[in-house]
């Protein structure tokens, strides 16, 4: 399967977190904080949004996989996320 | 309380401001914490969700005149989480953490100090509503009854992403986080380890709520920029950040009484009710009352009517 662009892995990756925070994409910005606001995602919320872009790394049959510890790192943010996940695919 | 009791609080109070910036103006010795050294502190780890949002409290009290000097801490410290099931659909999280409750008022004196481990299990992803369990290992020393307990402890919960369902961050209509709760039903049992074998064991149900009243909204703004090929591009910025300035956490646990060999209280309701005030909207330093009444599961389960006021911190 081709490895996605980043702009695919990045509209991936802000939609679930504009789905799974019920914000929308225009109101957080990429410097946000996962856990901090306005996104407020608790450890809780963070392990699910993990498994969620597992299940999509699996589904594209990325390199790596992603952990829930890795998403839980304090200051995460919502471009680190990005990031993160694009690396999966390298 | 003396005039330099009263200065030492509002110096405590005050310096605060170093802890409370926000991410880009954090000190160094913040950062390395929670980055590199992976601490997280809160008021306790115990079998619940480690992000309850119940902050850890310090409260030191020093009255000359009356020879009363007493200090009261609730410390939870989480290190580094540990993975298991790295390339399934589910996930085990393992989280070694360190605990020390402590009470010097004579009526209400305690001296605990535990450590274990915490279990978090997340079967699946979450669509709508979904569950997930948790559960503890602990050791616990109590220094003042000479008591040393071994704890064992599952829960189930449920985890929602719609609005007022369990776990999620319900937001109002100006699209401000204010509410979040979680319900866990579950299994404990204690055995006390210096004397005997004894054991008492519970079916305990328990509900988690936090609750912010006063936020105030974040601003969007729309900003247009030309790029260096002449095209025009617009971005989202923030203008003001939001902001929290009180919160208001419920708790009630009750546990129904399976076996009672160590303990012999029967059955057992524990309610704790806080209010934190964080006055620069950061809910990371603040200045806290807590009204707890019932048997203190950090007290060997003792009945207790306690009021307590400090400062709140939560790394």
């Amino acid at each position: 399967m081709p490895k996605p662009t980043k702009a695919e892995v990045t509209r991936y990756v802000l939609h679930q977190i504009s789905q799974l925070s019920g914000l929308a994409e225009i109101d957080f910005l990429r410097t946000d904080v996962l856990a901090k606001q306005p996104l407020y995602f608790d450890s809780i919320g963070l392990a699910n949004l993990a498994l969620t872009i597992r299940g999509y790394l699996q589904q594209k049959e990325a390199a790596k996989t992603l952990l829930v510890t890795e998403v839980r790192k304090p200051g995460l943010t919502v471009s680190g996320l990005i990031e993160l996940v694009y690396a999966k695919f390298s | 309380m003396k005039i330099q009791h009263l200065l030492l609080f509002f110096f405590l109070v005050s310096s605060y401001h170093c802890f409370a910036q926000d991410d880009l103006a954090r000190p160094k010795f913040y950062s390395w914490l929670e980055r590199k050294a992976k601490v997280s502190v809160r008021k306790s780890f115990d079998a619940s969700s480690k992000d309850e949002g119940k902050p850890a409290s310090f409260f030191w009290f020093n009255d000359k005149q009356n020879n009363i000097d007493y200090l009261v801490v609730d410390l939870g410290v989480k290190f580094s989480e540990f993975e298991l099931l790295r390339n399934k659909k589910s996930s085990i999280i393992l989280l070694p953490k360190v605990e020390w409750h402590t009470d010097k008022r004579d009526k209400t004196k305690k001296n605990n100090l535990s450590g274990g481990v915490n279990i978090e299990v997340f079967p699946m992803k979450t669509k709508v509503l979904g569950p997930w369990a948790l559960g503890s290992i602990d050791f616990e020393k109590d220094a003042v009854q000479d008591v040393s307990t071994l704890k064992g402890k599952f829960f189930l919960s449920v985890f929602g992403i719609k609005q007022f369902l369990p776990g999620y961050q319900t937001k109002n209509k100006r699209k401000e986080f204010f509410l979040r709760y979680y319900p866990y039903s579950g299994f404990e049992t204690f055995r006390r380890i210096d004397v005997g074998n004894l054991i008492s064991s519970y079916w305990t149900n328990r509900l988690f709520v936090e609750y912010w009243p006063i936020t105030s909204k974040q601003i969007m703004k729309s900003v247009t920029v030309k790029g260096h090929d002449g095209v025009d591009s617009t971005y989202s910025v923030r203008d003001r950040d939001g902001r929290r300035y009180l919160q208001i956490t419920a708790e009630y646990t009750f546990r129904k009484v399976l076996k009672d060999d160590f303990y012999k209280k029967g059955d057992m309701g524990w309610l704790a009710l806080g209010l934190n005030i964080y006055p620069d909207g950061i809910d990371r330093l603040g200045i806290g009352v807590e009204y707890n009444l019932g048997y203190n599961p950090s007290f060997n389960f003792e009945n207790a009517d306690i009021w307590s006021l400090g400062l709140k911190l939560k790394l």
